[in-house]
């Protein structure tokens, strides 16, 4: 079962996140890969992470559909203009990727090529729109294509906004997604289940498929550094405490996320894991979830 | 707004004397500049720098932050400082027509001053054989010396002006007589005869006139008053006469004046001085009747109070019935007012009002006699010293207009600026007058020495500096660029955008010249200071330092307000100049003397609550730190300039003995 | 206005390496607005430039000109005499005046002093901020005369990007995210509703563009 298919099944949906190297040494991520492979329904491939460069993402996605698993691929706006991303979508149809998960990206002054020049030609609002539109078997301008793709589009919100008016502005944007050909959504990092029930509650009508985010705690000192650079992370003091004082880092870090997990199950319509390193220990989270 | 407005300083004095000129000339410490400043208008800076009534200050607009600038003891102190400088070059005689003045009182010899001055022949007659008049003849030694007087009327005669003295009009000569040598006259005979009342007993030997009392010790008499003494009235001769008294060894006088303190026209330091001296004022009093045998005994006096307003504006006095008392005098001094002596003038063929004064055109002093001037206090009536100046002036330049039939000049009209804004009076610093320094009571009421004996050099240094330089501030050229930075730093508020270009309202501007510095069209120019004479200040500064060949050469920048009396501290090394606050010297100010060579340059910090504009330590620190990474860059090192307190000087000179000369001298760039 | 910035010094040094005579050029419009190229700044850097050259042992002759446009061929015209005394000229205006005085005195080597950095406004004393990116297709109409163009990092069009932290800006983290201005912009006019409006990609201008008035550009 594909992950569009999954979803459509209705149900509880895992989705992975691997981010490919710098470089040309792909056996780990491949390890990570096939070590999780069966346990989730997909396994996202990130799009120069931090717009740091690296391996693309198109071609990890690619590798992982040669080993059975079904990718998504992510897609930033901040290094193709119009003709670059409207062919890489055709191109990366034609390798066998079906997911695109359409972002705006990061700024590259964020990574390793500051002076790189920043295209963001198109939104993540118009990159949807251009999807769909090549789903429909036209480009951008209305040209008619030769034989049309058939992507299954989703995008990102961040419920976690700080304040009302960012929070209002995501909701607006999420519908603005849907309009353009969203079909699913994946979240920030969740830590705090009232305020994501708040944000489902607001975002209900949208009928919409939502996967919460899980980004695994590997220390009370990343809590801090989240809770203080990543917009939309907000670790509660118990959480960071719970991390001070285990003598078992990795066991409450899982125990955390599984809790987390389980209370979004009744929520929305499934969980993205962002492991950031920890790959090999998504399968002891889910089980630890007991899903 | 009135841009062509002046001080009102300037606007209330007579004769338009540029006050904030010369007061700022003394900020500087520059009393030559100022003495010439004077001089251009005054022939009489000494006498008036003593005497006179002062108009400029009850106009001053400093007092609407606390008490007016001491002018008058400024311009007193200028001329006392430069006593012995020669500041009129004798003119040469370049007109045929001679013209006679009678009366050697300030508007006669102004009048001859300035007609000597354009070139014309004078010859000055006087009843008396001591000229000047009132001021050689009637002002009391102790306020105003005999040898000072001399002094100015002597540099006057020495333009050539002839005086021809003991002779009086109608005694000894008249008119017609003197026109058939003289192409013009001018009268200026000023009113010498005091006013008698008609009370009984008024004939009465022991009752006598003020002015003609006051003359007569001037010229040397002593004349034997008694114990006790009444005088009535209230203006200057009374006091004047009040306080002869006391120094001919009268114990017991009492000064009778009809209205209150607050109408006296003597004004609040003459009273304090008679009062100091032991003279007792009784206000709200007139007499009735002068009583004795022969010699005067006592005088009867019946209590007033004020009524409603007279002609003058003032409350008229009434009296109380029932009210009288008395007095016992041994001499009775009447000092109720003085007259030109009408007599002579009318014999004279002149036109002559109902009180005896001259009738004339206008201001020109054109009499009904063809030829024929008239101007001072035979034309006003008593007035002042300065008004008698004014008058001689406007005579003598009609006169020029009238031989060298050029038209009548319409009379400039000085209109003052207006008042400051209560928004900007609050953000103004208070500063205290400098008071006068005068002789102890007891060391003056036994002579006639001089009693106000004269600000010193720091006392006037420090007074001048609270002017505030009225209408002397920033000025916006054609070539602003409307960037509207001034707008947004004067610490005033003062600039606003204007339609073109940023407008400053020059009567609130206070002249610290913070948007000048901060100008980047260089398009505010500082009238009190500016660009090129900064520069030319500078370049003279480093070339008479350089001529001593010290080893390192300094230039020191200091606030003059910061540091009145001149440079913070005493270094050999440092050159110093001071400015009126640092916060408004530009980078280039800073970097410039590098550019002439000099190897180092500090400012003296000011301490922060101390800026006399606010923001000014604040603005100097800013730029001075622009300068230093300018050095840096170019090579010349940012060590060379600090801004320190006397206690860091050792620390700065030793780090530039460290770095050696300024490296424009070797070449060698400082390695950054 | 146009914004500009001095370049570093030892930039402009090393630029004028070969000559002996230089003329400064100040610009009396944006440059002297923004503080950067006018009058005084002049006067200061042909200052600097002299000292530094002296200790190069490669004295310079720097002098100090301003006119009121760069950009203006009759301007330019007011110093022509003057300038064919020099080897070059060092201008202080924007890359268009730079250009301007190119063009009109192309016998001269004409040098930039200057960055040109945005066109902005002004933000209180002293400050500037980019405000147009002249992009040639305003949506200002519904961005409550903000403009995203060139106030937000990513220029976005459609909305923030969900990076904002704190009201500010996740890439310049010391300038509010735009958006959020935006949106308050629109609230204060009620006009919030225009933020669910779809901004279609942006045309994007070919270079050079060129303004021609038909009516006034006759002949
Ligand atoms: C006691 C006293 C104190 C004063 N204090 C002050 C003061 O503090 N400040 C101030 O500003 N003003 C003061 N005044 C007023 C001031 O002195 C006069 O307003 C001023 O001197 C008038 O100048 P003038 O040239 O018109 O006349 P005067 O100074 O009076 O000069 C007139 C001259 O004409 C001569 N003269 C008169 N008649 C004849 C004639 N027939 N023939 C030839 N010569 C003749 C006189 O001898 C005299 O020299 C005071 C006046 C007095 C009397
Ligand atoms: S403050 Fe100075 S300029 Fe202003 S009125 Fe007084 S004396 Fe004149």
């Amino acid at each position: 079962m594909g992950f569009r298919e999954a979803l459509d099944s209705g149900k509880f949906l895992i989705t992975a996140e691997i981010g490919p190297v710098k470089g040309t040494e792909i056996d780990g991520l491949l390890e990570d890969a096939d070590l999780i492979k069966g346990k989730v329904d997909a396994i996202n491939v990130t799009d120069l992470q931090s717009s740091v460069m690296r391996l693309g993402s198109m071609a990890v996605c690619h590798l992982l559909i040669d080993r059975g698993i079904d990718p998504v691929f992510q897609m930033t706006c901040r290094d193709r203009n119009r003709l670059a991303l409207q062919s890489d979508l055709l191109s990366a149809w034609v390798l066998g990727i079906r997911n695109v998960l359409a972002l705006t990206g990061d700024h590259p002054t964020l990574g390793d090529h500051p002076d790189a020049m920043p295209v963001f030609d198109l939104d993540s609002v118009s990159l949807l729109r251009v999807i769909s539109r090549l789903n429909e078997g036209f480009d951008m301008t209305g040209n008619q294509l030769k034989g049309a793709p058939a992507f299954f589009p989703g995008a990102v919100v961040n419920p976690g906004a700080d304040n009302e008016a960012a929070l209002d502005m995501q909701i607006i944007k999420m519908e603005k997604k849907i309009e353009a050909g969203a079909k699913f959504f994946q979240t920030q990092g969740i830590y705090d289940l009232d305020l994501f029930e708040k944000f489902i509650k607001r975002a209900e009508g949208f009928k919409t498929q939502v996967l919460g985010g899980i980004i695994l705690l590997k220390s009370a000192g990343m809590a801090r550094f989240m809770n203080k650079n990543v917009a939309g992370v907000f670790v509660p003091e118990h959480f960071i405490k719970e991390m001070e004082e285990t003598k078992d880092k990795v066991k409450t870090s899982i125990k955390i996320a599984a809790e987390l997990i389980k209370g979004m199950k009744h929520l929305c319509q499934g969980v993205h894991i962002m492991a950031i390193g920890w790959e090999k220990r998504v399968p002891m989270v889910l089980e630890e979830a007991g899903l | 707004m009135n841009d062509k407005a002046v001080p009102p300083c300037q606007a209330a004095c007579p004769i338009h004397t540029d006050v904030r000129g010369y007061v700022s000339a003394i900020a500087k410490g520059d009393v030559e500049e100022a003495i010439r400043i004077i001089r251009q208008v005054n022939p009489f800076p000494s006498s008036c720098g003593r005497i006179c009534t002062r108009l400029c200050e009850k106009a001053c607009r400093r007092a609407q932050i606390d008490e007016p600038i001491s002018i008058r003891e400024l311009k007193r102190f200028a001329s006392d400082q430069t006593l012995g400088l020669k500041l009129i070059e004798i003119p040469e005689n370049s007109y045929e027509e001679k013209i006679a003045v009678i009366g050697s009182g300030p508007a006669g010899l102004t009048a001859a001053h300035d007609l000597a001055l354009l070139g014309y022949r004078v010859t000055v007659f006087d009843s008396q054989h001591v000229l000047g008049g009132m001021l050689s003849q009637g002002i009391p030694d102790y306020r105003l010396p005999k040898d000072l007087v001399k002094k100015e009327v002597d540099n006057i005669l020495a333009l050539g002006v002839e005086a021809k003295t003991g002779l009086s009009l109608g005694q000894d000569f008249t008119l017609e007589e003197l026109l058939k040598d003289y192409q013009a006259v001018f009268i200026a005979v000023g009113s010498q005869k005091s006013l008698l009342p008609k009370y009984n007993g008024v004939e009465l030997n022991g009752v006598i006139a003020a002015v003609e009392f006051l003359k007569q010790v001037s010229r040397g008499h002593k004349p034997r008053l008694g114990k006790n003494i009444a005088v009535i009235g209230g203006g200057h001769t009374a006091i004047d006469a009040a306080r002869t008294s006391v120094r001919l060894g009268a114990s017991d006088v009492t000064i009778v004046y009809r209205r209150t303190v607050d109408e006296i026209p003597a004004g609040p330091e003459e009273v304090e001085h008679a009062e100091k001296e032991g003279i007792k004022i009784i206000y709200l009093a007139a007499p009735v009747e002068f009583s004795g045998n022969e010699k005067v005994q006592s005088v009867r006096f019946i209590k007033m109070q004020l009524g409603d307003l007279d002609k003058s504006g003032r409350r008229r006095p009434v009296p109380i019935e029932n009210s009288e008392f008395e007095i016992t005098a041994d001499t009775v001094i009447l000092a109720i007012g003085y007259m030109p002596d009408a007599e002579v003038l009318k014999e004279s063929g002149l036109n002559i009002s109902r009180s005896g004064t001259v009738l004339v055109k206008d201001y020109t002093g054109i009499t009904n006699i063809h030829d024929v001037f008239a101007a001072g206090d035979v034309v006003s009536g008593p007035q002042s010293v300065i008004e008698a100046i004014a008058s001689g002036r406007r005579v003598a330049e009609a006169l020029h207009h009238y031989f060298r039939t050029m038209p009548d000049k319409e009379e400039k009209n000085f209109m003052a600026l207006k008042e400051l804004d209560d928004g900007i009076v609050k953000l103004i610093n208070k500063s205290e007058r400098q008071k006068m320094p005068a002789l102890k009571v007891e060391e003056r009421i036994t002579n006639f020495d001089e009693v106000d004996l004269g600000y010193s050099k720091d006392q006037a240094v420090m007074e001048a500096q609270r002017c505030l330089n009225c209408g002397a501030g920033a000025v916006v050229a054609d070539n602003c660029a409307a960037c509207l930075n001034c707008v947004r730093i004067c610490p005033y508020g003062i600039p606003f955008p204007g339609k073109e270009i940023a407008e400053i309202d020059i009567s609130q501007c206070q002249a610290c010249g913070i948007c000048a510095s901060e100008c980047p069209a260089s398009a505010i120019i500082l009238q009190l200071e500016a660009k090129e004479n900064n520069r030319a200040e500078l370049e003279k500064a480093v070339d008479i330092a350089r001529e001593e060949t010290p080893e390192i050469l300094i230039i020191g920048f200091y606030c003059r307000y910061g540091s009145p009396i001149g440079p913070p501290f005493d270094e050999d090394e440092v050159c110093w100049l001071g400015k009126f606050c640092t916060g408004r010297m530009d980078e280039h100010q800073f970097i410039y003397p590098f550019e002439l060579e000099v190897d180092g340059v500090v400012i003296h910090m000011c301490k922060n609550d101390e800026c006399r504009f606010r923001d000014g330590n604040q603005w100097s620190k800013s730029h001075i730190k622009s300068a230093k990474k300018i050095l840096n860059e170019i090579g010349i090192g940012a060590d060379r300039l600090d801004i320190i307190s006397e206690e860091d000087f050792h620390n700065f000179r030793n780090k530039l003995h460290a770095l050696g000369i300024n490296p424009l001298r070797t070449g060698k760039k400082v390695k950054t | 206005m146009i914004v500009a910035e001095l370049k570093p010094f030892k930039e402009i040094e090393n630029m004028l390496r070969d000559y002996k005579k230089v003329m400064v050029l100040g610009c009396g419009t944006c440059v002297t607005v923004c503080m950067s190229g006018g009058e005084r700044q002049v006067e200061l850097l042909a200052s600097a430039l002299r000292m530094a050259g002296r200790l190069e042992r490669n004295e310079i002759i720097a002098g100090e000109k301003t006119i009121l446009r760069q950009c203006d061929p009759e301007f330019i015209d007011q110093i022509k005499d003057e300038a064919s005394n020099y080897d070059a000229i060092l201008s202080m205006a924007c890359g268009a005046g730079v250009q301007g005085v190119a063009e009109r005195l192309a016998g001269i080597h004409i040098l930039p002093a200057m960055n040109t950095t945005f066109i902005g406004v002004s933000d209180g004393q002293g400050t500037w901020i980019e405000a147009c990116a002249a992009c040639g297709d305003c949506i200002l109409d519904r961005t409550g005369g903000i403009c995203p163009v060139a106030r937000c990092a990513k220029s976005l069009i459609n909305g923030p990007c969900g990076g904002s932290k704190g009201g500010l800006c996740e890439v310049s983290k010391n300038n509010p995210c735009v958006w959020q201005q935006i949106y308050a912009r629109l609230g204060k006019l009620n006009l919030i509703n225009l933020l669910k409006g779809m901004s279609q990609p942006k045309t994007r201008p070919v270079h050079p563009r060129k303004l021609v008035n038909p009516k006034n550009a006759f002949g």
